[in-house]
Formats: structure tokens, sequence, C-alpha cells
């Protein structure tokens, strides 16, 4: 299969070389001079997004090509922590694969989401060992922090690299790798920001239950809060950092409602502090009194939301980043890859306590189409 | 005339290799490394590009592993030393991204920083009395809380060549730059250790601080050196991880302390105090890195490199008590072990605690009914 895929690869990653080497954006922006990364919305070539999204959303189209030994995919990236989000994302591009017929085998490097110096390493035992893969899927621990990286491993020719959980190609990349796949924390930020300045009015007071500081809560909180205050003229009473926690959820929430009474929403970052969040409301007989909100739309999200603990969630169709990964090996191997968006987006939709049990129902299934409802079974 | 003085007998074997037993465990653990590995993935484990990996990852920690041979010879610990890498490295980061500092004067200011904190770790222990582990444990949080308000969510990347040189660099042609670095400090440690004063001061303040002080040494002033000095280290650290990522963000080096420390214990330096080895902190730094590569390159599960660590760390330091065990004499084996009364009454609470565990997953089985749909 090496072999044979590497004229196949080489000619594609010439093509993706040459979309990297210089010819990115597709559009410029007025601001592209004050970021060091691209927009989506720039690198995309028209409608392919909104083509990959709807082949995603649809049965799977069988591979129409023959493979004489399995796909070799390596997987590097932080599932060693708590989220179950890179374990979804791995059921869902094997199941995508076993649907669509293609043979696989994957060997997987998993660090903490902290440990930017071992998955450096992991890079490099990759990028010697490409004659073993013909696949490397990097789930960069932070992007700034692993884009030497990611250049390395999409200069190498003898592999295609696919970038999760990140949607923001860097500027600066002299090698781009041949696609992103993630779930945007900004347009989520953006849809949950509308959402609730339709539902609550202006002038609200608020205050957050930060994660880690970096780029994802960057977005998830910072744009959500900047979203807000511009749209709703919103007010901050306080953010405290949980860290992605539970306990730094209940910590941060039993602060706001003991020192800042006047805080009327509560903006969670991630599920884990949210449930946090909500127990600590409990615990001071406060469920309901203020607005709460999740991130992700996640199983234990919704079971709150059903409960009445939690007021609204932007979900993820948690399944569409794996199986559109599946999606883009297949076109890579039949030679479409210029079909493809350069920057996947997966779905995102509200969920909140004004839908009925059914509409929540089919979200969910619809959502974790691939790696089941419930708990995860690997 | 005879001479008055008769000749010093010629020292055994065993005495003669005494000095060098605290590198055995470790090299012993390496051997089998090597060995193994030579058996079962022979052309990608000891490829040029592979070894070139284990230097590179093993470089990182032996600037720190030297300064910490002594803080922890001296019966003292530093568990800041992560986030005085973190804290040196985004100031250092800062300076040349936003204020335009060059790269030398940024880096010559970014060890003076880790000195400062490490004299501040040093004045904590030596003046207020804290105790080594809660004092380093509580600077850390401080140094690490620095750096979160300084950067918060800030990456900062893509520094000038000589950072990336530092971290990553090839441009000496047999080692690595941060390799040559690194054997550099452990050099210097080597010497420092066994030619000056303050080496025989440290051995001295480990072996028996009370006495020492007694003999008109600063014990007090000779442990901040040693802080600085372990600071100093760390913030060099900081530099390499800094060039190596070409990117730092408040949150990196978050497990440095657990690794420099485990990998100068397994070298053989003890935690009590007294008992040097700069080569033995060589080889566990090289030790603990061969074994992350080796796991890796077998393709084994992430979370068996925790419970392999612990392990080899384990069988090192005891290899090492084994060998230095001077009554060891064999008689008796196994038998002999359990004629002792403590062995025997360990045996039984070992056997109790199994036993006790086998009879609940039993009943835990037998009571337990199907889960409901």
């Amino acid at each position: 299969m090496k072999t044979i895929t590497t004229l196949l690869m080489t000619s594609i990653l010439a093509a993706g070389m040459a979309q990297a080497d210089g010819h990115l954006p597709l559009k410029t922006l007025p601001d592209d001079g004050d970021r060091d990364y691209w927009l989506p919305e720039q690198v995309n070539a028209e409608g392919t997004l909104d083509a990959l999204q709807a082949v995603v959303g649809a049965e799977a189209e069988p591979f129409k090509g023959t493979l004489e030994n399995p796909l070799q995919i390596a997987l590097i990236y932080p599932s060693a922590d708590t989220s179950d989000f890179w374990a979804r994302n791995y059921l869902a591009l094997t199941k995508r694969l076993d649907e669509l017929g293609i043979a696989y085998e994957t060997t997987e490097f998993a660090s903490r989401q902290i440990e930017h110096s071992l998955q450096a390493t992991y890079a490099s035992q990759v990028d010697q060992d490409a004659d073993l893969y013909d696949f490397v899927i990097f789930g960069p621990s932070e992007l700034a922090t692993q884009a030497d990286n990611i250049d390395k491993l999409a200069a190498n020719p003898d592999i295609t690299t696919f970038v999760w959980a990140f949607h923001t190609p860097l500027q600066y990349l002299e090698n781009q790798p041949a696609n992103w796949f993630d779930f945007s924390s900004a347009a989520g930020a953006l849809i949950i920001c509308d959402y609730m300045v339709e539902r609550l009015g202006n002038d609200v007071t608020y205050a957050m239950n930060r994660g880690i500081p970096g780029i994802t809560d960057n977005q998830r909180s910072g744009d959500w809060a900047a979203c807000v205050e511009e749209k709703g003229n919103w007010e901050l009473a306080y953010e405290h950092y949980g860290e992605y926690t539970r306990e730094g959820g209940f910590e941060g929430t039993s602060l706001i409602l003991q020192a800042y009474p006047e805080a009327t929403v509560i903006h969670n970052a991630n599920t884990a502090m949210s449930m946090g969040s909500v127990e600590a409301q409990l615990a001071v007989d406060k469920a309901g009194d203020v607005f709460s909100t999740g991130w992700g739309g996640t199983g234990l999200e919704l079971d709150a939301i059903r409960r009445g603990e939690l007021d609204a969630t932007p979900m993820r169709m948690g399944d569409d980043v794996g199986a559109a990964t599946a999606e883009a090996i297949k076109y890579h191997l039949e030679e479409r890859a210029e079909e493809l968006p350069f920057v996947f987006l997966g779905r995102i939709q509200i969920a909140h306590d004004q839908m009925s049990a059914e509409e929540l129902d089919a979200l969910q299934t619809e959502a974790f189409r691939f790696s089941g409802v419930g708990a995860l079974e690997r | 005339m005879t001479d008055a003085t008769a000749p010093t007998p010629r020292p055994g074997l065993a005495a003669r290799i005494e000095p060098y037993i605290g590198i055995l465990g470790p090299m012993v653990m390496i051997a089998l490394i090597a060995l193994f590995m030579g058996v079962v993935e022979p052309a990608r484990y000891f490829r040029v590009s592979n070894i070139n990996q284990i230097l590179l990852d093993a470089a990182l920690y032996m600037p720190m592993a030297m300064a910490m041979t002594f803080v922890i010879t001296q019966r003292g610990i530093d568990l800041s030393i992560g986030s005085v890498a973190a804290l040196s490295a985004i100031i250092m980061a800062f300076l040349i991204k936003q204020y335009d500092f060059s790269a030398p004067v940024a880096f010559v200011i970014c060890l003076v920083l880790g000195a400062g904190m490490g004299l501040i770790n040093g004045l904590v222990i030596t003046r207020f009395r804290v105790p080594d582990l809660i004092g380093t444990l509580a600077m850390d949080l401080v140094y690490r809380g620095f750096a979160l308000v300084l950067a918060k969510g800030l990456v900062l990347a893509r520094f000038p060549d000589l950072i990336t040189e530092i971290g990553r660099g090839q441009s000496l042609i047999f080692l690595p730059t941060p390799v040559v670095i690194g054997l550099l400090t452990l050099v210097a440690g080597y010497v420092a250790l066994r030619a000056t004063h303050f080496g025989r001061y440290t051995i001295a303040i480990g072996s028996n601080p009370e006495a020492t002080e007694m003999t008109g040494i600063s014990v007090d002033r000779h442990r901040v050196y040693a802080y600085v000095l372990m600071g100093t280290m760390a913030a060099l650290a900081g530099v390499m991880l800094t060039g190596k990522l070409n990117a730092v963000q408040a949150t990196s080096a978050p497990y440095f302390n657990l690794h420099v420390i485990a990998a100068v214990v397994v070298g053989g330096t003890s935690l009590f105090g007294g008992r040097a080895s700069m080569i033995g902190s060589l080889a566990g730094v090289l030790l603990l890195s061969m074994m992350i590569n080796a796991l890796v390159t077998l393709r084994i599960e992430f979370f068996w490199q925790s419970v392999a660590s612990g392990v080899v760390i384990i069988t090192s330091v005891a290899i090492y008590t084994w060998l230095q065990k001077k009554d060891r004499d064999g008689s008796g084996g196994i038998r002999a072990i359990f004629d002792n009364p403590d062995n025997r009454k360990l045996t039984m609470l070992a056997g109790l605690i199994i036993a006790a565990l086998i009879l609940l997953l039993g009943l835990g089985a037998a009571t337990a009914t199907a889960p409901a749909a």
C-alpha cells in the first residue's frame, strides 16, 4: 500500500504544497496583517465546506478504489486528558472508515494537554518513521507551540498530514498540512452570544467560569464576553479560572453566588465546569436563579438541561470532525482532494431548556451518531 | 636499613569499584533496555536519527539534573524548577518579542532572573526556616502564578536563531547544540563537586550539617548557593525548551521537577544527603529518555509510560542499594528472609490484603446485578 500510495500522495501533496506555498489566502481581509493566521473563510474554496458538511451528515458512499494493505494512520493527540472529545473523534473516524470500506490500522501517540515537549518528541518519531505511515492526524497541544512540528510533518513527502482541533492555519507555516478539522469555538461563542442576547435582552450583569488561559479559552470566554458586551451592553462582574475542572466550576460558582449576587448569568467554558457550577447552585438551593450555560452539548449537559438545571449550550455535532476526516482520507485516495475545504468546521447548534425532549434527543442522536449516545465504549 | 612503613595492601576489586557503584544501577538498566531493543527493534531504535532524538530529549534535563544533584546532596529539594523555567522564559520571550531586546541580552537576563528566583528560594528556606519541600512547593505556585499573570493565555512563538539553536540546533554537526550545552553543564558540575570548596562543603553539609556548621562553614550560605545554581539551570532549561518548541507559554514545563528528581535519585545521589554522583545523574537522565523512547518505538500505550517510569526508578535504586550492601554474603537465601520475624509479619499482612481483595471481588461478582437498560 505504501508504495502504491506514495505516487498518489506525492501528486496530492504537490497540489497542497502549491496552495501553502504562497497561494494562501484565497481571499484577503483588511486585518490580515494584524493576525498571524488565516480565517477559514479566507482559505476555503467557495462551497467546499458546505458540501463536505452535507456529505458528513449523509449516508457513506463506499470508497471506489482498492487497497493492497490496510492504510496506516498515526494519531498524535492529547487524548490522555479526561475529555472524551478525542475518543469520540477517533470512534467517528474509524466507524466512518468502516462504512466507507477503507481498511486501516491506527497507532496512537497520546499525551496530556500540557505536555508540549512530549508531543514534539512524538512528532519527530512519526516524522522519522514516515515509511510506516500513510496519514498522520495531529491534534496539537497548543497551535503556536506545535507549529514547527506541524510544519515538519507537512513537509514530509511520505506522509499526508491532517490537523485536528484547530481551524486557524498559521500564516507563517512554510508547509501547510493537507487539511484542518475542527469545531470553531469562536463561531460557537458568537452563536451562543446571539442566542442569549436575544433571549435575555440588554444590560445584563454576568460572570464567567473560564478554563486555562489559552487560545481555546480566549475564544470560548473572551470572544463571547466581547460579543455580549458589544451587542447587549452586558457588564462583567467576575471571572474565575476553573482550569476546566468540575471542582473549579463549583468553586467559581460558589464565589460568584456569594460575592456577586448581581450576576444573573454564569457562562462556563466547558462541560466539567458547567457541571460543577450546577452542583454549586444546587448546594445552596439557587438552581434556576441564575442563567447557566455549558459548552459543547455533551450528554451530561443535555441531561442537565432536561432536569432544568442548565439553560443553554452551544452543541457541537460531535462526530462531524472524525467522520469528515474519514471522508477526507477517501477523497485523497480517490485523487479528489481539491474538492475538500482546506479547513473543515463541524456543525454547532444551540441546545436549550425551551426545547422539547424529542428535539433534544434528535440533536443528541445526530451529534453522536458514530460514537454513540451515553458513556463511551472502546 | 629497612623501610619503617609497610606497603599499603592493594585494595580489592570491590573496594576499587565502590566509588562508581552509584551509576551501576542506571547503567544496568540502560544495558537492559539497549539489549531488549537490540533484539526487538534494532533497526529503528539504534539508527542515528533516533539516538539523536534520545539525546535531544535528555539534554533538556541535563543542566537541571546537575544543579539538583547539589541541592539533593545538601539534603534539600527544589519543586519549583518547572515554574522558574516557565517564568524566566516567558520574561525573556516578552523582552524579545515585545520590547525588541536582542536575543543574547534577553538570554542572559533570563539566566540572571533564574538565579534571582533561586536566591529567593534559598532565602525562604534558610532565613525563614521554611522546610525545603514546603518552601519550594509554595514558590512554585508563586512563580507559576506570575507567569500566568504576565502571559495569561498568550503563546509567544518564533524566536531568533540563537534561541532555537540553544533548543534544537545542529550547527555543531557531531552533536546537537543542546546536548553539548547539557554535557558541558554536567562536566562543570562534576568539576565543581570534586575540585571546589563549594563541592566539598556540599557533601559535608549533606553528611552532617551540624558538624559542618561547627567546623566554621556557613551552611546556610552554601545552601543558598545551591538554590541559586538550581534557579540558573532551570532558567537555562526554560530557554532550551523555548528553543526546542520555538514557543513558550505560562503552562510550559509542568513536570520538570519530578522528572529531574527521579533522574538524580536513580543516578545514585542520596535523598538523605551526603552522597553525590554527577555521572549517575547523567545516566539517570539518559535512562529515562531511553525508556520513554523505547516505549514509543514499541507503540506501547501512553499510560504504560508512567507505570514503566515508576518500575524503572524503583528497580534502579533497588539494584544500587543491593550492590552497596557490604554484609551481603548470600547465605540462607529465601529461607533466611522468612526466618526474620518482621518479614514474616509483613508477608502475613500482604497475604491478608490479597485474601480480603479476592474475597470482596468474589462477593461483588456474586451479588452483581445486570445493569439497567
